[in-house]
């Protein structure tokens, strides 16, 4: 896909950082293009691992994500907040890779489906995560953080990315509109309902404390 | 009691962005209010919840193969060699076309020519016959002339 750099978006008052180091990638300077990689790699690949959930893919959409700056540098605009564009590319990218992959996860179930016919009543197995010996604490606090990914995972994909970005990047709803595309009282509505799920998931979270 | 504040308020109040006197009159708020209390807590245990939520190091590798896809990109890649040629391709179009009617057209003259070429030769021939024909017919004369008797010479 070929970035329209920030065409639509709205302007900046205040002066960006990163947009000033962009506008000197855009005049050749590599070593700005570091700087923002450094300062953007972690929260950017923390973001997609916590979107798409494996390590792998996580890392491998954040270079994407990164290359198609770095491609985009010569049509970039300073005309909005570089993180804005930043996560909507990784957004765009990780709703893809959402969507191929349940399509692909739904060919394993149907190939599973088939292999148990052709094999009389075997069982999918299932895959044991690790066997060490784990404290009780650990276990607690490992079966908390699992319920707790299995609850973001259940969201659909749209309502995930709205509430990472307004939880762990601390993006307002217009700037998570921006990312996402859509108006901010839409906003507003993936996060009510994504919240929502998660209070009724996650309640007895509550009754714990 | 006040009213119940939206949702977004709780929101913004969970995540601390609220200033201090939205923040004082939401509390004031859920002192009275059960449900808007209960609805705090739940929402603060998500909140708590999600902040275990630690993720992995990113590898140690990843600015390096970043680097190496860039340098690779930068590089003048085949595909792009046949790019260009690509983008030549009607103009290769048109040159073959035009060579290509040229050698018909080459042909088509030396096949109207060939016979022509053909007339000549043939006529160059029945000259040589009629010449060998005449020099046969002088010779037959002389010969005859040289065996007449001498009486008839006389």
């Amino acid at each position: 896909m070929t970035e329209r750099v920030q065409s639509n978006m709205e302007a900046v008052a205040a002066p960006d950082l990163d947009a000033q180091l962009m506008l000197r990638v855009r005049e050749g300077d590599d070593e700005s293009f570091r700087v923002l990689l450094e300062k953007h790699r972690n929260p950017l690949v923390h973001f997609l691992q916590r979107m798409v959930q494996d390590a792998g893919a996580s890392e491998e959409l954040a270079q994407e994500v990164f290359l198609r700056i770095y491609r985009s540098r010569g049509s970039y605009e300073a005309s909005a907040k570089f993180t804005t564009w930043m996560f909507r590319i990784a957004s765009h990218l990780a709703l893809n890779w959402l969507r191929d992959e349940r399509h692909e996860r739904a060919a394993e179930r149907l190939d599973a489906g088939r292999t148990a016919d052709t094999h009389g009543s075997e069982l999918p197995v299932r895959e044991l995560k690790d066997s060490r010996p784990l404290v009780e604490q650990d276990m607690v606090y490992e079966t908390r953080l699992q319920e707790i990914r299995d609850s973001i995972a259940s969201l659909p994909a749209k309502q995930r990315a709205a509430v990472l970005m307004h939880k762990y990047e601390e993006m307002g709803y217009s700037q998570i509109a921006q990312a996402l595309e859509c108006s901010e009282s839409a906003v507003k509505s993936l996060l009510f309902r994504a919240y929502e799920t998660l209070r009724a998931r996650l309640a007895h979270l509550a009754e714990g404390v | 009691m006040t009213h119940c504040p939206t949702e977004d308020v709780l929101l913004d109040y969970v995540a601390g962005s609220l200033n201090a006197a939205q923040a004082a009159g939401f509390e004031r708020h859920a002192k009275e209010c059960s449900r808007c209390d209960a609805l705090l807590a739940s929402q603060a245990a998500v909140w708590r919840g999600l902040d275990e939520w630690k993720p992995e190091p990113v590898s140690a590798g990843f600015n390096r193969e970043l680097w190496r896809r860039i340098d690779a990109e930068a590089a003048p890649p085949l595909w792009s060699a046949l790019r260009f040629w690509k983008q030549l391709a009607p103009l290769v179009a048109v040159l073959a076309l035009v060579v290509t009617g040229y050698m018909l057209d080459h042909r088509a003259q030396q096949a109207v020519t060939a016979p022509a070429a053909v007339t000549v030769s043939t006529s160059e021939a029945d000259q040589l016959e009629r010449a060998l024909d005449d020099l046969q017919l002088l010779e037959t004369v002389d010969t005859a002339s040289s065996a007449k008797p001498a009486s008839d010479l006389m």
